[in-house]
């Protein structure tokens, strides 16, 4: 592992994130914007789920009109993320926020097929308006905070492996 | 640099905020992870409003009522954003009130607040989901996102000047 880890970080581009003074600040701040949608237009629809705002929109349309933003965001934060990763490698992965991070983001998608697969199943009952499934509101629910917990953990890698 | 600033510097370093985001271990990533979270608020709600603004998404509802969804949360999370980044400046003064990407970023926020009440204020009006929306107000929500990126930015680049 750690000689995959070692060539990544020793590869073209992980030496052009470690070394060039802009690289790393620049795919940061892309970064940045890239998680901050994903999270805020993901909240959107979290709350609808919870049944907490927007009720009037119907689920399914809701979270079909914010996917494709959603979705180009999230590619590009995961690209970003990839890149800020090449920059130390190893150091990244003994990190412990870091793992926590992408065990967190594993189960906000494990979260997201159970409730595409199981959960939507019967939709059309409660699309529009009707009482909303528990197991559907639990879903809204876990996937908001595990996306607060994945922003939470992003910050402490920042802290706990550079001075900024 | 002038003054005033100087003598604001000196002063948040006498404060309790000043000690605590400089002495407990933990505060600073705790005030930026509320600062980021209160920035996805913000943002993608700004995103989504433009992009039914600009019709590129949720046509269900006319852009009247996405403002009236997104408004509060906008507000409120400005008001969280202020707030954390009043702390946040409280922990190192004299780095971030000195720095010329933060003073360029205050003055971006508030473009951006009176963008986002421009905003605000035209799509109270477009109450019918198939109405076009006017080119001035199509220019309003490309706006506020592009200065909004912009924040950003400086955001991110207070940390490395």
């Amino acid at each position: 592992m750690y000689d995959l880890l070692d060539a990544i970080g020793s590869s073209a581009i992980g030496d052009f994130m470690a070394v060039d003074p802009s690289a790393f600040p620049a795919v940061e701040t892309v970064h940045v914007i890239a998680i901050t949608t994903v999270i805020g237009l993901i909240a959107i629809v979290d709350l609808r789920l919870i049944g907490l705002a927007g009720v009037s929109y119907p689920i399914s349309r809701l979270s079909r009109a914010l996917l494709p933003p959603t979705w180009i965001a999230f590619i590009l934060a995961g690209i970003t993320g990839t890149l800020l990763f090449t920059s130390q490698p190893v150091t990244y992965f003994d990190n412990m926020a870091f793992r926590i991070k992408l065990a967190l983001m594993l189960l906000a998608g494990i979260n997201m097929l159970v409730f595409h697969y199981l959960t939507m199943r019967n939709i059309a009952a409660w699309d529009r308006g009707g009482p909303i499934p528990a197991a559907a509101k639990l879903a809204g629910l876990l996937s908001l905070s595990i996306w607060i917990l994945v922003v939470a953990c992003g910050r402490w890698i920042g802290f706990t492996t550079a001075p900024f | 640099m002038t003054q005033w600033i100087n003598e604001l510097v000196t002063w948040l370093e006498t404060t309790s905020v000043h000690q605590t985001m400089q002495t407990v271990e933990w505060a600073v990533p705790a005030v930026q992870t509320i600062h980021i979270l209160a920035i996805a608020a913000v943002f993608a709600s700004s995103l989504a409003l433009s992009l039914r603004t600009l019709q590129l998404a949720g046509s269900d509802w006319s852009p009247a009522q996405w403002g009236r969804r997104l408004d509060g949360w906008i507000g409120w999370g400005l008001a969280v954003l202020l707030v954390s980044g009043v702390t946040m400046i409280c922990g190192e003064p004299a780095r971030s009130l000195n720095n010329f990407l933060f003073q360029t970023k205050m003055l971006l926020l508030l473009v951006a607040i009176a963008l986002f009440l421009a905003l605000s204020r035209s799509v109270r009006g477009l109450v019918q989901p198939e109405q076009r929306t006017p080119g001035g107000v199509r220019l309003l929500a490309i706006l506020l996102v592009s200065v909004w990126i912009a924040i950003i930015i400086c955001g991110r680049w207070i940390a490395y000047t």
